[in-house]
């Protein structure tokens, strides 16, 4: 039971109702190779103006550089955009930023030292907020450029 | 009804199966497929989004979160909350580690590994139960999730938060 074929959505035992807003394993990402950019564009699946609070986390491991992964984005999507970003480890992958694509969706950006080769880091998500709550967060697209916008 | 049909019927099964396995019934526990060290084995050393907790109020700034852990369960806990203090536009994660033995919570140490909110301390209750307080310079629109992770000593019981409260104070509530 405790190897699930999904992403899995926990649900609290108490307080506000049922929704699950902490969600492990929604998109992992995997790379050999350093070509073609130091930049990981993940769009997601939240418009401009839809109103979401986000906290996603990506945890994983650069191989190459021999050093951990986690850092986190926090996003609201308001008639304009608000982000902040945090790296609890440094030297792996980093937190970038986040910006809007041409269709006004979110996207979230990573990037990794030029020297890496062999890397994978997965997404959580938390949506525990006012507002969004409970939203089911999905990568719809993902890309790698040598640019900081792509979408 | 044709193979083909019956087939794809089962598909369906099949994948609505997994679905609900996803979607797990509550609280969510987590065990080692193996164990190994001298204290037992621990079927239960992850619980997961155990509590939610959300606010719109930007004060008062301390928050109090009762446990069901008592000051006689002999039990090392660390309990984490990870979420997002939009009004400081940042992330949130820390930790309080703790142990409770012959009556006595021992801090074993709170991280702060991100800086929305800070884990300020810890106490007993007055019925003898560990109690977290939260901090952070504003609270607006904030919401998080906690998670505890069990160290040594056999143990199969929730955890559980069973109260929790806002204070402007950094004294004990409960």
């Amino acid at each position: 039971m405790a190897n699930f074929a999904n992403s899995v959505f926990f649900y609290r035992q108490t307080n506000y109702g049922n929704f699950g807003e902490y969600k492990m394993g929604i998109y992992n990402f995997t790379t050999t190779s350093s070509v073609g950019g130091n930049y990981y564009h993940f769009k997601s699946n939240i418009g401009l103006s839809t109103y979401i609070m986000t906290y996603l986390e990506c945890v994983g491991h650069n191989y190459t550089l021999a050093v951990p992964i986690r850092c986190a984005f926090v996003s609201y999507s308001y008639f304009y955009l608000i982000a902040g970003v945090q790296n609890y480890h440094t030297g792996g992958a980093t937190a970038d930023g986040v910006y809007l694509a041409s269709d006004n969706s979110l996207v979230y950006r990573v990037t990794v030292p030029s020297t890496t080769t062999d890397m994978s880091f997965t997404f959580n998500t938390v949506h525990s907020n006012p507002t969004g709550y409970g939203w089911n967060f999905e990568v719809t697209a993902a890309a790698r450029s040598n640019s900081t916008t792509y979408y | 009804m044709d193979g083909t049909l019956k087939s794809r019927q089962l598909q369906d099964q099949i994948q609505q199966l997994i679905t609900n396995m996803a979607t797990l019934a509550v609280p969510t526990r987590i065990g080692a497929l193996n164990n190994t060290g001298s204290s037992g084995s621990n079927p239960y050393t992850q619980q997961l989004e155990i509590y939610a907790f959300k606010t719109t109020d930007s004060t008062p700034l301390y928050m109090h979160f009762k446990t069901n852990i008592s000051s006689t369960a002999n039990k090392i806990i660390t309990l984490e909350a990870v979420g997002y203090n939009y009004g400081q536009a940042l992330p949130i994660r820390c930790s309080w580690s703790f142990y409770t033995a012959g009556g006595t919570l021992y801090d074993r140490g709170r991280v702060n590994k991100a800086s929305g909110l800070s884990a300020d301390g810890m106490y007993l209750s007055s019925d003898g139960y560990v109690v977290i307080r939260a901090y952070s310079g504003s609270h607006y629109f904030t919401g998080w999730t906690f998670n505890a992770y069990i160290n040594a000593w056999y143990y199969t019981d929730n955890i559980q938060i069973t109260a929790a409260i806002q204070t402007s104070t950094s004294g004990n509530y409960y």
